[in-house]
């Protein structure tokens, strides 16, 4: 079976600095796989040439068999990703409702021109239903007319998961999704991205909640330095030597 | 999308506004309102690119000219009918945007204020070198008007008034319609994060364009209304400094305010007639006042008349 996406030899160079070093991930269709790694490993960096927000110096991108290297980022949402952001980028000007159809426009045609001639009211009633569905999967569905600007921190961050989802993706990426929750609502976190996965979509999530990580993922790729200093299972990667050493030092340091 | 009007209103306040060259004591105040409603289309269409979607465009009133010069040249010197050089202006000041905003609009950052400065700059003297098609510095003379052949010359200010009303009208309708539609959600997400809006699948670079040629189009539009009612058109109409102006213009409306165009055009249009006294001093008090208008409120003239509407409302509760 082709893996849904394959990461090959990919390298990113800033400067004189290596921040992504020949890095390879298969990630198989319906896996939640997440990317763990200390601060500074290059995870950030490989989920944005993932999505598409940063160009690889080297190494192939496959979708689904595909290569969309090239690809550019809005692009790669038509081929069916969708990612969240790490600092909420959600538009608090328009209402919690709004920013779902954002996502949901993703995979409709259309253009100014279109739009001004009319014929996109039609669907109002039907596009509703579905935002709201949306967020009643991630419990906002009461906020729907609030301004999204007026949400509190953890309401922004499932904001930011049901738009993503809008966009009915293959492959989600969540960037950081726990990131700043307490733990009570990273839990719930992590039960939303749990039945995602169980849904059928493949989810890619990079994030610095160990407990989170080894409670959800199927598979993890550590990375350290911009390398990958392992890769496996979550029982596999919490035994590796390396892995305890990259988040816990040696012991001839203590 | 939130903050935007019923319809029904837009249509009340446009209804209202047919009363102006009735209640006028004479021409020149109709004229006035001509000046007004254009300068309206102008800011309307400014503030869909600069306002709605955060593009700094320094070159509005060079769009503003090459709708006027289109319809004016074709009129004065080939003898076109005024309706006839409509979609001339449109179409030349469409070019001009495709021409400056595909390779600006690419980029990200203040590319667009740079290419558009230029291009203001380079149509500035293209105005006045052209002198067998513009008249040079001396301007365009014989322009036809809209009204010419109907023999009643009391009705022409009232024939332009109505001219310049539709227009206006127009443009406030294009906008409302395409802020209400999908691409308005769109415009709000590439001004908050050009990021977050790819990242949701939003050809951002397309959207700008499209908007940024549609607001030169109808800023060709307001140059063809312009050339028509004043018969005449001189390179600084369309200058460097009117830009400045109508960017400043949707600065006192309101960024991204529907009805900001409406204050922030009758600032515009009413600052030469209040501060003309004061002749060189006119635009340093202009300048003084707008930073103390924006200092108090930043949102512009539009927000103010939210926020008074909103302590009313719970002044009655």
């Amino acid at each position: 079976m082709t893996a849904l996406l394959e990461l090959r030899g990919v390298c990113k160079r800033f400067g004189g600095v290596q921040a992504v070093a020949d890095i390879a991930l298969s990630v198989p269709p319906g896996q939640l796989a997440a990317v763990i790694g200390p601060n500074g490993a290059g995870k950030t960096t490989l989920f944005n040439i993932i999505a598409g927000a940063v160009a690889p110096s080297a190494g192939e991108v496959r979708l689904d068999g595909a290569d969309i290297a090239r690809v550019p980022m809005h692009g790669r949402v038509k081929l069916g990703l969708a990612r969240t952001f790490q600092n909420l980028r959600i538009v608090p000007d328009l209402s919690v409702a709004e920013n779902v159809l954002l996502g949901l426009d993703a995979h409709r045609p259309g253009g100014v021109l279109r739009d001004l001639l009319g014929g996109a009211t039609r669907r109002a009633a039907e596009e509703r239903r579905q935002v709201l569905a949306l967020l009643d999967r991630v419990g906002l569905a009461a906020r729907a007319d609030d301004p999204a600007g007026g949400l509190a921190y953890g309401e922004g961050k499932l904001l930011e998961l049901a738009r993503a989802l809008a966009s009915a993706p293959r492959l989600l990426l969540l960037d950081e999704p726990a990131a700043g929750l307490p733990h009570a609502e990273a839990g719930r976190m992590a039960s939303l991205i749990r039945g995602i996965a169980r849904d059928g979509t493949t989810v890619l999530l990079v994030e610095h909640n160990m407990r989170l990580v080894m409670s959800i993922a199927q598979h993890i790729l550590v990375m350290s330095g911009g390398r990958q200093i392992a890769a496996g299972t979550p029982d596999q990667v919490s035994r590796d030597p390396a892995v305890i050493e990259a988040y816990l030092g040696r012991d001839d340091d203590a | 999308m939130s903050g935007l009007p019923h319809p029904a209103w837009l249509g009340l306040v446009f209804v209202a506004l047919l009363a102006w060259p009735f209640l006028s004591p004479n021409d020149y105040v109709t004229l006035l309102g001509v000046g007004f409603l254009v300068n309206v289309g102008l800011v309307v269409g400014l503030n869909l690119v600069a306002g709605y979607c955060g593009q700094v465009s320094l070159c509005h009133a060079t769009f503003f000219g090459l709708g006027a010069y289109a319809s004016g040249v074709l009129a004065a010197r080939y003898g076109w009918d005024p309706m006839a050089g409509l979609p001339a202006a449109v179409a030349l000041a469409s070019l001009g945007a495709v021409i400056i905003g595909i390779p600006a609009l690419r980029l990200h950052g203040h590319y667009l204020a740079m290419a558009t400065l230029g291009f203001s700059a380079i149509m500035t003297v293209m105005f006045n070198e052209l002198v067998s098609l513009t008249g040079g510095p001396n301007g365009l003379l014989g322009v036809p008007g809209f009204v010419r052949d109907f023999g009643h010359p009391v009705d022409m200010p009232l024939g332009q008034y109505l001219v310049a009303w539709c227009y206006a009208g127009l443009c406030m309708l294009i906008a409302l319609r395409l802020l209400a539609s999908r691409t308005g959600r769109t415009m709000r997400a590439i001004t908050f994060s050009e990021l977050a809006a790819g990242g949701l699948g939003v050809d951002t670079a397309r959207v700008k364009i499209a908007i940024f040629v549609l607001a030169a189009a109808m800023a060709g539009a307001g140059g063809w209304v312009y050339v028509h009612v004043n018969q005449f058109a001189s390179p600084e109409t369309f200058g460097f400094l009117r830009s400045v102006l109508l960017l400043t213009a949707v600065a006192i409306g309101g960024w991204g305010r529907f009805w900001g165009p409406l204050p922030g055009a009758l600032v515009l249009t009413m600052t030469p007639e209040v501060l003309g006294r004061f002749h060189d001093f006119e635009m340093l008090i202009f300048g003084g006042a707008l930073v103390l208008v924006l200092l108090a409120y930043p949102g512009g003239l539009a927000a103010l008349g939210a926020a008074l509407r909103g302590r009313l409302r719970r002044a009655r509760a």
